[in-house]
């Protein structure tokens, strides 16, 4: 089950932020910080899926803006899926304002 | 986007944060932002149209991490509103702002009730959304029946919603959608796809709750599968020419779970699964993740060796591709594999090492994980060193915790040998003892206690070996409380076994005696030790000084435990043959013979009724003697609890918003009261 959706870009500033559980507001500050930090410290030559506290996160990065997921932890969960959602969330924004950009967001 | 009807307040906020280029600045503006919607908030009689466009402002403030809960309240009375835009906006910003234990959910529920009645279906689509976001315990029997109406509702964006809140309803009370299965069974059958898509999440929680009920829907789930990967359903539900692929990976979890175990359902998926694999391998990344499903699948459902070499050659595929997703991938699926034949993993072994060196963090995890289930007697030491390395490295607490539980579990169940285990564990107690749980030192020191229990010789030669590691052991300025804990049960129990030179027990006393000044994280650990050094002194008729003295001053310690113990000693001590008695040697595992009846104190009590105590009389005859020796006392005033005088009638929110709130919390006192 997906947890939370979050576009945080590389300064650190949320873009968006959809949380499908109740986290109080300085919990979702800390945790939006805590993993864009985890995400900006990994390579390209890494694979996109971290565990972060009891939740399985997947991100993406497209330009300078970070899709992040995160989703349950050991559940059938389907990272690799998760991962195409992402890129159809993506796609489905780029039609919707053509050429979409994070100034968009 | 037309912005027309918004102000050019909001347009600059707009920009602002858009612009603004570190997160000090943009907290700066949002500061400034919430100081000025509250004097809007405050002002009285703002036009819908206004509260909009703060509504949205608010929501845009929590969203980067602001508190902005002074506006909740107006997000609920804009549900009331008739505008169908302004209910919306209500609705989306009640979505965001509250949550099912909140106190303002009492005054949405009505709101919802009537909308979800309404005869427009927009209303009742923004009702649904926020059913599914907030529905809590109390409100489920005022609103399910409505949901479950609304299944069969004309419009499919309504039957979508609300099977996604009867989704819900399942997660917060399994038994309110049991009843209802025949419902939810039809909404499988629904002509439009995405409908039935959403119903298969539903069908999943239930097939994982209840497997056996839901076993003949197996055929349908089948035929539905079938359809989707013959590409027929509407050309929309393609993604990169393949069709649907989340609903496939959803009844491809589904068919798993109900075919676990069952040979005849999972006869009806085999034909499927080869079809589903076959055709999902496109090279896309939405391709390998139906194979991954199918993968997980075959795994669970009762073996059928071809799959499982199909899946197996998949799996080495991903393995050892380039593309790091994949081989994350690869990893967790070779892990599932070798759960139900371990021979497939011999050939990948060279790939798994390389892993495990990987920098990725995720991958070793995986790696790790992977060689815990490939563990077997052969090589657990191999194993076990891995897991124990990275124990001594990682950092994260949940990694540690992980490890931790797996390293025991591996060293129970595969030890080759009694000194191993006892190594392994005091390593594992030395790295992280605090998050290691009791019952494993409680095992310990069972089996030091017990042995192997074939042959008593080599049970005592381990009991020596284990008093000497640990004597070494205690020499350590720090250890954690579990592991002395440990040493101390030990030690106590089987201290003349040490052959350590230069150890006599009175140094072993006094070392013991020495670790009870060491600052402990858990109190009852000075309890351990003191008992250890009673057994100790008990047994060998010591006459220590340090150790006597220890426990004189623990005598007036705060833990009564520890008083209690210290007191036991110095009665103790006065009958070193009474002493032997209690704490005989090496009869922990002796039961103790408790004579209930007391007998052996009949000639006490006989002694003295002759001298002319009172018998002892029951608790029902000592009730029966207070009653008629009872003086009636006077009637106790009964104030009475609720408070029946009318409160100030509610005045018109025209104030501050500081007395808006105090007025509403008055609201709500009153509204429960009367609930």
């Amino acid at each position: 089950m997906i947890k939370f959706i979050l576009m945080v870009n590389k300064q650190g500033q949320t873009r968006l932020a959809q949380y499908y559980e109740f986290l109080s507001v300085r919990e979702r500050v800390t945790l939006e910080g805590e993993l864009i930090r985890k995400c900006l410290s990994r390579s390209e030559s890494q694979c996109s899926f971290v565990e972060y506290r009891d939740y399985r996160v997947v991100y993406r990065r497209y330009a300078s803006l970070y899709f992040i997921v995160g989703i349950d932890n050991d559940e059938d969960c389907n990272e690799l899926a998760i991962l195409e959602f992402i890129h159809t969330l993506v796609e489905t924004l780029d039609k919707y304002f053509e050429n979409v950009c994070e100034l968009d967001i | 986007m037309s912005g027309g009807h918004l102000s050019k307040e909001f347009f600059e906020l707009v920009k602002s944060i858009g612009e603004s280029r570190s997160k000090q600045e943009e907290d700066k503006i949002i500061v400034g932002e919430i100081a000025i919607l509250k004097q809007h908030l405050s002002a009285p009689n703002i036009s819908a149209k206004k509260m909009k466009e703060y509504m949205i402002r608010a929501v845009y403030a929590e969203m980067l991490g602001h508190d902005a809960s002074f506006a909740y309240i107006h997000a609920v009375k804009l549900t009331h509103e008739k505008n169908l835009f302004a209910k919306r906006i209500g609705y989306l910003t009640c979505n965001l702002f509250l949550h099912k234990d909140h106190e303002l959910m009492l005054l949405l529920i009505n709101t919802m009730q009537r909308d979800l009645q309404s005869a427009n279906h927009i209303e009742v689509c923004s009702a649904l959304a926020s059913v599914c976001r907030l529905v809590n315990l109390e409100m489920i029997p005022a609103i399910s029946p409505l949901v479950f109406k609304l299944l069969s509702h004309p419009q499919e964006a309504v039957r979508k919603k609300a099977i996604v809140a009867v989704h819900k309803f399942f997660k917060i009370v399994p038994e309110a959608v049991l009843d209802q299965k025949d419902q939810i069974r039809k909404v499988l059958c629904d002509p439009d796809p995405s409908v039935m898509g959403a119903s298969l999440h539903v069908l999943c929680e239930i097939a994982k709750a209840h497997p056996a009920s839901s076993k003949d829907l197996v055929p349908s789930f089948v035929s539905i599968l079938k359809q989707i990967t013959e590409h027929r359903l509407p050309r929309d539900f393609d993604y990169h020419r393949m069709p649907a692929p989340w609903l496939q990976v959803k009844l491809l979890s589904i068919l798993s779970i109900l075919g676990t175990a069952d040979k005849a359902a999972s006869e009806h998926m085999y034909e499927i699964l080869q079809e589903c694999m076959r055709r999902a391998d496109s090279g896309v990344n939405v391709g390998y993740a139906i194979i991954y499903e199918c993968v997980k699948c075959i795994t669970r459902i009762f073996p059928d060796h071809g799959l499982l070499e199909l899946a197996a050659s998949n799996i080495s595929r991903f393995i050892s591709s380039e593309n790091h997703n994949l081989r994350y991938l690869g990893v967790t699926g070779l892990a599932q594999i070798v759960q139900v034949n371990p021979a497939y993993a011999a050939e990948h072994q060279m790939v798994v090492v390389d892993c495990l060196e990987d920098p990725d963090e995720t991958l070793k995890r995986k790696t790790l994980d992977l060689l815990f289930r490939m563990t077997n007697p052969q090589n657990v030491v191999v194993v076990v060193d891995k897991l124990t390395f990275h124990l001594r490295t990682s950092v994260d607490s949940h990694l540690r915790r992980d490890l931790v539980q797996k390293i025991t579990s591996l060293a129970e169940r595969f030890a080759p040998d009694n000194e191993w285990y006892v190594n392994t564990m005091n390593t594992v107690f030395e790295l992280s003892g605090e998050l290691v749980p009791a019952e494993t030192a409680y095992n310990l020191m069972r089996l030091v206690a017990e042995g192997a229990g074939e042959d008593e010789s080599a049970d005592t030669a381990f009991r020596v070996f284990a008093v000497n590691t640990y004597l070494k052991l205690l020499e350590k300025p720090t250890l954690s409380d579990i592991l002395v804990q440990v040493i101390a049960w030990v030690l106590g129990e089987y201290a003349r076994l040490a052959t350590i030179d230069g150890y006599t027990i009175e140094d072993i006393a006094d070392l013991l005696s020495e670790c009870i000044e060491r600052p402990f994280e858990d109190p009852s650990t000075r309890g351990y030790l003191v008992t250890a050094l009673l057994k100790l002194i008990g047994q060998h008729g010591l006459k220590s000084t340090t150790a006597e003295d220890i426990i004189r001053s623990y005598r007036s310690s705060r833990m009564t435990d520890l008083q209690q113990r210290c007191y036991e000693f110095e009665q103790l001590r006065q009958s070193p043959a009474l002493m032997r008695k209690v704490l005989p040697y090496d009869a922990s595992c002796e039961d103790i013979a408790v004579n209930k009846d007391l007998t052996f104190l009949e000639s006490f009590v006989r002694q003295k009724l002759d001298e002319g105590a009172k018998p002892y009389q029951n608790a029902s005859e000592r009730a029966a003697r207070a009653q008629t020796q009872n003086v009636p006392k006077a009637e106790v005033e009964t104030k009475p609890s609720l408070n029946f005088m009318p409160y100030i009638g509610p005045t018109k929110p025209q104030q501050l918003p500081a007395d808006n709130s105090i007025q509403m919390e008055d609201k709500s006192e009153v509204l429960r009261e009367h609930i």
